[in-house]
């Protein structure tokens, strides 16, 4: 199954090439028959990487040990969906991850039946089979996962316990799915340039697909960070890790140019802006795979390959030259003529909302990259803490929230007083209200306060959208309310869609508010029979107790929980111990309730021989379960947007003929 | 007051704003990330300093008070004699073992300790591919406390 593998894998790298030569050739030449041929080259090669792929899959259900990799990450003890999942688990497992997703993706390109991206889709096409050569060159001669062990090991070395989670499946398919999914509009953005076509339909074929990738960027950095949270036992989520902000840079990006790609497509502008912040976005995907493969910076993530990270810089270097090389070349075409006309509009906020992402991308970067630079000019390497990133952004974020309560709503171009009264009137005056009732009942810190009176503005003027749209169409159509709201969804998804996922990012924001800035945590040493007690809650330390099977040893305290004096939960943390060397590998099980005021959340840290005392870290984190429902609202708000509508294809070709015409007269 | 001044005045705010939140927060959030043998030699400048100081955890030197929750150890550089005592107000994490690799960040105090607030774990090089290079970097665990 090995060389099946490997013989994939090598067979594909020459179905890339051929299909890029192909390509070219046809495409010079005019040659539908060699541009088809190529195509089926772009096919070809899916299925071949398809292969591969599957065959790992099987070398890793099968536990075939005299493979380096399977024998590195799994064991035969190992449940099959973590010998499946540590397809992924190591360096060239993921590479091959990153390629085979890839790969799809170039298929789906090379196969679009879109008509308005018709003229860029071969040249795409290109840039996706150059893009995976990378990654081909990576997988044949620098780190293959069919490596063989040159014996037959007796078992395997196993996976580590903290990645024996469902977070191992959900967090890096989904970071990938983002990740990689953001070739294609850069593949787009790339054959635009090329051909330096009027009309910017590269947006306009990869407006969905942006959205698509985005989703998952979401997803995978959200469900990150919830893994965090309930494996790795220390009451947090997100610790302004380099690997962490590696996603969090073009997840900015990316979500500033899914806004800006609006006016452009409203109003002809912002174009150069939103070639380079797609450029940004992908070659920030690059970065964030450099930073897990060079190991460069000290991350709880790190692989640390030797020559991978110099490789993934070159790519990176040629990347960048070939985009500002581009960019330059159409500079002039994609200037713009008009500007925008006033400060309180819809352009300008959004441009305003746009800066605010890039500056906070751009000072994530310096944070993350300070080690390095440091080392640069002072010779000496200086790491910047969780401080530095919490203190350099919270204003910028604070300032965004406000910003989402007032783009939606701004008219294009001008804006009249009375319209803005009608507008934002009720929402001003019910947040400042709200901030009041905050104040009074004991919230009074300045940030805290400023956030969540913001996120209730955003909230009302959506809610209040919600119902100006519902209340016109009862009037017009007599319908009821259910009926009229569902309709004025249905009719206008990506804008209704969008305010969805905008209630879904206040919710994230209220959770991060609220666990970030009023979490509590106590550590004690209890003796058996000792009542702990934090905020509102007590509970009884009453002993330990131990439960085995074959796989692992747990030791758990039960710990009743009561709050406000009333039964409330049963608690189990737990240290477990894996395999026969129980003192090499233990783990803490964290248990918690999560609650929609707060989590409780409990980790057992250690005890003495005879176990008549324990120590425990007890952490009350209030609101963070909402993050993690924000991010399956958000789902559901993108699921909405993304809903294609009838004759679709057919509606977006009648709209691009228009506009070109329009910019051709 | 034309349109080009006032977004001029705006990026200006903008851009003094933002360099003074990067220089405070550098000043105020970074630490030197030094070997154990670096500390050693030119301890007495570093009185007061924030640091981070990788090294293994002397098995030895561990001394756990339940108690007091306060765990005081210490490290030494991959090879070295050369050792600083740390002193960490928390509990020991997941694979708190002689001979592992240990992250802390703290301040070095002029009593010669390092008063770790942050502890930070590599894993056991059991679930990490050794390299030709031995260049293995593990997968730090983050504890901390606040």
């Amino acid at each position: 199954m090995a060389d099946v593998g490997s013989i994939s894998l090598m067979m594909s790298f020459v179905v890339i090439i051929y299909s890029i030569i192909a390509y070219i050739v046809g495409l010079k030449q005019q040659n539908k028959r060699l541009v088809k041929s190529a195509q089926n080259g772009v096919l070809a090669n899916t299925i071949l990487v398809t292969v591969a792929s599957l065959s790992l899959l099987y070398l890793l259900a099968t536990s075939d040990f005299s493979i380096e990799y399977v024998a590195q990450y799994t064991n035969r003890t190992l449940p099959m969906i973590y010998k499946l999942s540590a397809f992924w688990a190591g360096n060239t497992g993921s590479l091959l991850l990153w390629f085979w997703v890839l790969s799809i993706y170039g298929a789906i390109v090379a196969f679009s039946k879109n008509p308005v991206g018709a003229k860029l889709k071969p040249y795409a096409s290109v840039v996706m089979l150059l893009i995976g050569l990378f990654f081909s060159l990576l997988l044949n001669f620098d780190t293959s996962p069919f490596a063989p062990l040159g014996f037959v090991a007796q078992d395997g070395a196993g996976l580590n316990p903290m990645l024996q989670n469902i977070g191992m499946v959900i967090h890096p398919l989904t970071q990938f799915l983002g990740y990689v999914g953001l070739a294609v509009p850069f593949a787009y953005l790339m054959a635009d340039l090329f051909l330096g076509e009027k009309g910017a339909s590269w947006i306009k074929v990869t407006r969905r697909w942006v959205l698509f990738t985005w989703l998952f960027l979401t997803i995978g950095m959200v469900s990150g960070g919830e893994w965090a949270y309930v494996e790795l036992g220390w009451g947090g989520y997100w610790a302004w890790d380099p690997v962490e902000n590696a996603s969090l840079m073009p997840w900015l990006t990316v979500t500033a140019f899914m806004h800006s790609v609006m006016i452009q497509e409203k109003q002809g502008t912002f174009k150069i802006w939103n070639v380079l912040l797609m450029a940004a976005s992908f070659l920030l995907t690059i970065v964030g795979t450099f930073i897990t493969r060079s190991g460069i910076l000290a991350s709880v993530h790190a692989f640390a390959e030797g020559r991978t990270g110099f490789y993934f810089l070159i790519f990176m270097f040629i990347i960048v030259v070939v985009t500002l090389f581009l960019f330059f070349k159409r500079f002039k075409s994609l200037r713009s003529e008009s500007s925008t006309e006033s400060l309180i509009s819809k352009e300008s906020s959004f441009l305003i909302n746009n800066i605010l992402m890039v500056v906070i991308s751009v000072v994530v970067l310096w944070g993350t990259f300070y080690p390095l630079i440091s080392e640069a000019i002072y010779g000496v390497q200086i790491t910047v803490g969780e401080g530095f990133f919490n203190q350099t952004t919270i204003p910028f974020w604070i300032a965004m929230v406000i910003l989402m309560g007032l783009c939606p709503l701004l008219p294009w171009r001008k804006s009249s007083t009375k319209g803005l009264k009608k507008k934002f009137g009720v929402p001003l005056f019910l947040s400042h209200i709200f901030g009041f009732v905050l104040f009074f009942i004991g919230i009074r810190d300045f940030y805290p306060v400023v956030t969540f009176a913001a996120s209730f503005f955003v909230l009302v003027t959506i809610v209040q959208e919600f119902w100006q749209g519902v209340r016109a169409r009862k009037s017009n159509t007599g319908e009821g309310v259910i009926r009229a709201l569902l309709n004025l969804v249905g009719a206008n998804r990506r804008r209704y869609g969008g305010f969805i996922i905008h209630i879904a990012v206040i919710m994230m924001v209220v959770g991060i508010t609220g666990s970030s800035a009023y979490q509590e945590e106590v550590l004690v040493t209890a003796e058996r029979g000792e009542v702990i007690e934090t905020k509102n809650y007590e509970m009884t330390y009453n002993g330990l107790q131990v439960a085995e099977d074959p796989h692992s040893a747990v030791v758990y305290a039960e710990m009743d929980v009561y709050r406000n004096g009333n039964f409330y939960a049963t608690l189990r943390p737990a240290q477990e111990y894996f395999g026969a060397s129980a003192e090499q590998d233990s783990s803490a099980q964290v248990d918690f309730k999560s609650g929609i005021r707060e989590d409780l959340y409990i980790i057992l840290s250690g005890w003495d021989e005879s176990g008549d005392t324990a120590t425990f870290e007890v952490v009350v984190n209030p609101l963070v379960s909402w993050i993690f429902w924000g991010m399956r609202l958000m789902v559901i708000g993108t699921a909405i947007a993304l809903w294609p509508d009838r004759g679709h294809y057919s509606r977006m070709l009648l709209k691009e003929r228009y506009s070109v015409s329009k910019e051709v007269s | 007051m034309n349109k080009k001044l006032k977004i001029g005045i705006g990026i200006l705010v903008l851009v003094l704003g933002l360099s003074y939140l990067i220089f405070s927060g550098v000043r105020n959030f970074s630490s030197y990330s030094l070997t154990v043998s670096e500390v050693f030699a030119q301890s007495e400048g570093l009185y007061g300093e924030r640091l981070r100081v990788s090294g293994e955890i002397i098995g030895e030197s561990v001394d756990w008070n339940a108690e007091e929750i306060s765990l005081n150890f210490k490290l030494k550089d991959e090879g070295g004699t050369d050792d600083i005592q740390v002193k960490y107000n928390g509990v020991k994490p997941d694979n708190f073992q002689d001979g592992i690799t240990a992250i802390v960040e703290g301040e070095y105090t002029e009593a010669e300790y390092l008063r770790a607030d942050k502890l930070m774990m590599q894993c056991p090089s059991r679930y990490e591919a050794e390299l030709e290079d031995g260049s293995s970097e593990g997968h730090p665990e983050e504890v901390e406390i606040k």
